[in-house]
């Protein structure tokens, strides 16, 4: 017989293998999926995205207290600042965010990221350096009381936390960038207090589908998100008002009126903020100059009406809550849509998102009002038609209705006036689609950076999804080595090679059980004994309609990637890896059609 | 090359990967051959016992296995089955004190559940 060593199962330390049996009998009998692992991943970004949401408000406001001597709503205390600091805080923080930028630009090579691509598209790899840049920039800008939401650099961080944590973990692209979604849940869900919302955001707008197999990690990523913030006394809805409500049946005749004039209203907006930029980007001067130039328009309006300072959060909660006269309510609209298009034209990071609310508030309450004036015996809800504006207008402008309904009703805490919002985004939707209006967020997602997503289904290959360095055991490997793959984080599926790397078969983690029980017999078995040869795999070549063709066939969860040459054991391929590319190379020629 | 030579030097080179020794003075030696040939195996024992590899205590009970390659399941449960079976010093004794070819048979049909 061999001369090879005895194995001794007490010299080997049973204890120690008594300890991993218990560990994967555990794991076996759970059997986690590659989907029950992500779901866990999506947790932990979840809470990461939310405490890059605290770190980017904390950040905010000592700027915010280092330029005005105070912190709090931007509104008020450019109300209690002295009228030249009105005037220069906002300049002030627009040369910072601008010099930032200019300085950023030079030192970091990588490509600039708009956050919804860094979102949206791609792999899933966030540039840091780049996105940090960005996200101090914006802080400067925020801090200062720029016209303009904090929601873009801030699901920006929790994409860079996510995808930093996803390219740790050695994802594969589809994981990777389900993973960065989930942080951009997590983020907005932080912003806006609202963890449907945040889910639902980014499965509607960025994703394009409502699968369980994305919606599921992106729940859950935004109810941690969410609890965390909870945890630190963040527990307010946002736009929370008393008044109102949506039980007069006759009031719903206007909805879909107001839902018209907000769906063209959007179409309007979008053509504002994107002439803006194109003037501001023809002003010639470098960067700081143009960002410093918008600084001195806001700082200019805010002279005479700070309202217009901040995301218009504080403002719209005051619309909500009939704290403003309807003249003063028509000129913070035009002078907050002046604002914002000077601060966005200029070129300051940030989205516009709370603006557009405020837009969507404004053109609510003129609408009632308008209506109640004119028609004699109408007697329209100021507040609750507000609350349909915000939900029409951004329904309108981010063509996703089912969105704005989530979040609007989240934001409110508002259950009685599901149905009016629902009404009026429905109307806004239909009547932005007939007038062609582009979505606030479609020029970054048709124009992200370019990937492997951007070419013909036919020329995509397995090669450009799959995740290297899958797990795999040599030959002799024994039980105790096979076992601390599995719990190491392998699937069902653990390879096994030889001392060349070439590929010989496969350990499923069920097949593993009967060894759970019997110390002894762990010792004699090694995983060529465990191992199913000739299972099926992929190469490198294999296009994605014969990989799926492939799995069809097969109850894998994970297929092996092989080189044919060498036969060599180059990377592996989930099955949800596949269906996440297929699903967003739907949407991206979904995408295409419609244009 | 000889069935018999083939099988020898597939066992041997399983055995030189990781003994297939599993304590309780039994061996398990086996081989993964086509999925022509039947799933077998050959008992034999040594009642002085003998030196497994290199290990210091002595391998009296030996289970020569033949594996289709598409049987490992099958496989795995019948060493799972014999290690079930030997683990207990009492069976282990009536089976090293088993005087005959018969009695030898019954006692594997009855402790690793043989058709």
């Amino acid at each position: 017989m061999s001369d090879r060593k005895e194995i001794d199962p007490v010299a080997l330390g049973l204890k120690q293998l008594k300890r991993l049996q218990l560990a994967l009998r555990v794991v076996a009998r759970l059997r986690p999926s590659e989907q029950h692992v992500i779901y866990v991943w999506a947790a932990l970004v979840g809470l990461l995205g939310a405490f890059a949401a605290i770190a980017f408000q904390l950040s905010t406001s000592y700027i915010q207290l280092l330029l005005t001597g105070q912190s709090g709503s931007y509104v008020e205390v450019f109300h209690s600042i002295e009228p030249w600091q009105r005037l220069t805080v906002p300049v002030v923080g627009a040369l910072c965010a601008g010099l930032v930028l200019m300085f950023g630009k030079r030192f970091v090579r990588a490509r600039e990221t708009d956050y919804m691509e860094a979102v949206a598209l791609g792999d899933g790899k966030v540039p840091v350096q780049g996105s940090l840049v960005r996200s101090l920039s914006a802080m400067f800008s925020i801090g200062s009381g720029a016209s303009i939401g904090r929601e873009g650099p801030l699901v920006q961080l929790a994409a860079v936390v996510s995808s930093f944590v996803a390219t740790l973990r050695g994802m594969a692209p589809p994981k990777r960038r389900l993973l960065v979604a989930c942080g951009a849940s997590a983020g907005i869900a932080a912003a806006y207090h609202a963890p449907l919302g945040g889910a639902i955001f980014v499965a509607e707008i960025v994703i394009g589908s409502f699968a369980m197999e994305s919606l599921g990690p992106l729940l859950i990523a935004s109810i941690v998100s969410v609890l965390t913030i909870r945890s630190f006394g963040m527990t307010d809805s946002l736009y929370h008002f008393t008044g109102g409500s949506g039980d007069n049946l006759f009031n719903y005749l206007f909805y879909p009126g107001l839902g018209i004039l907000c769906g063209a209203a959007a179409g309007a907006w979008m053509r504002l903020l994107k002439t803006s930029r194109f003037r501001f980007g023809a002003i010639p001067g470098p960067l700081w100059l143009r960002l410093t130039l918008g600084g001195v328009l806001t700082g200019a309006i805010a002279y005479w009406y700070p309202e217009v300072t901040g995301n218009g959060a504080s403002v719209i909660r005051n619309m909500l809550n009939d704290q403003y006269t309807l003249p003063f309510i028509g000129t913070i609209f035009l002078l907050k849509v002046a604002a914002t298009c000077a601060v966005f034209g200029s070129g300051a990071v940030g989205g516009v998102f709370t603006p557009s609310l405020l837009v969507g508030a404004c053109a609510g309450i003129l609408f009632a009002s308008g209506a109640n004036l004119l028609i004699p015996g109408v007697h329209l809800d100021i507040a609750t038609f507000a609350a349909a504006g915000m939900t029409a207008l951004l329904a309108a402008a981010a063509q996703a209705p089912f969105t704005a309904i989530i979040l609007l009703f989240e934001m409110t805490s508002r259950y009685d006036l599901v149905l009016p919002l629902s009404v009026s985004a429905i109307a806004a939707y239909a009547c932005a689609r007939a007038i062609g209006t582009h979505g606030l967020y479609e020029e970054s997602l048709r124009a992200g950076p370019r990937s492997v997503f951007d070419r013909p289904l036919s020329e995509i290959t397995i090669g450009d999804i799959l995740r290297p360095e899958p797990p795999s055991v040599p030959l002799n490997a024994p039980f105790r080595e096979i076992a601390k793959a599995f719990l190491g984080g392998a699937g069902r599926e653990l390879w096994v090679v030889d001392h060349q790397g070439r590929l010989l078969g496969e350990i499923i983690l069920p097949d593993v059980e009967p060894y759970l029980r019997e110390p002894e017999l762990a010792m004699a078995v090694i995983a060529g004994d465990l191992m199913h040869e000739g299972t099926p795999h992929l190469t490198k070549a294999t296009t994605l309609p014969l990989a799926l063709d492939t799995y069809s066939r097969s109850d894998a969860e994970t297929l092996a990637v092989v080189d044919p040459a060498s036969g060599k054991l180059l990377g592996a391929v989930g099955r949800g890896d596949l269906y996440l590319t297929l699903s967003e190379l739907t949407r991206r020629e979904r995408s295409k059609l419609e244009d | 090359m000889e069935f018999s030579s083939r099988l020898t030097a597939l066992v041997l080179a399983r055995e030189s990967l990781a003994s297939t020794h599993l304590g309780h003075e039994t061996a398990l030696p086996h081989a993964r051959l086509p999925d022509e040939v039947p799933f077998c195996f050959g008992f034999g024992r040594s009642k002085q016992g003998f030196t497994w590899g290199s290990g210091a205590a002595p391998t009296r009970l030996v289970f020569l296995t033949l594996v289709p390659a598409s049987a490992a399941t099958h496989y795995l449960n019948f060493v799972r089955s014999v290690a079930l079976a030997l683990r207990d010093g009492e069976k282990r004794k009536n089976l090293l004190d088993i005087e005959d070819k018969a009695g030898a048979e019954a006692w594997l049909r009855q402790h690793l559940g043989l058709a």
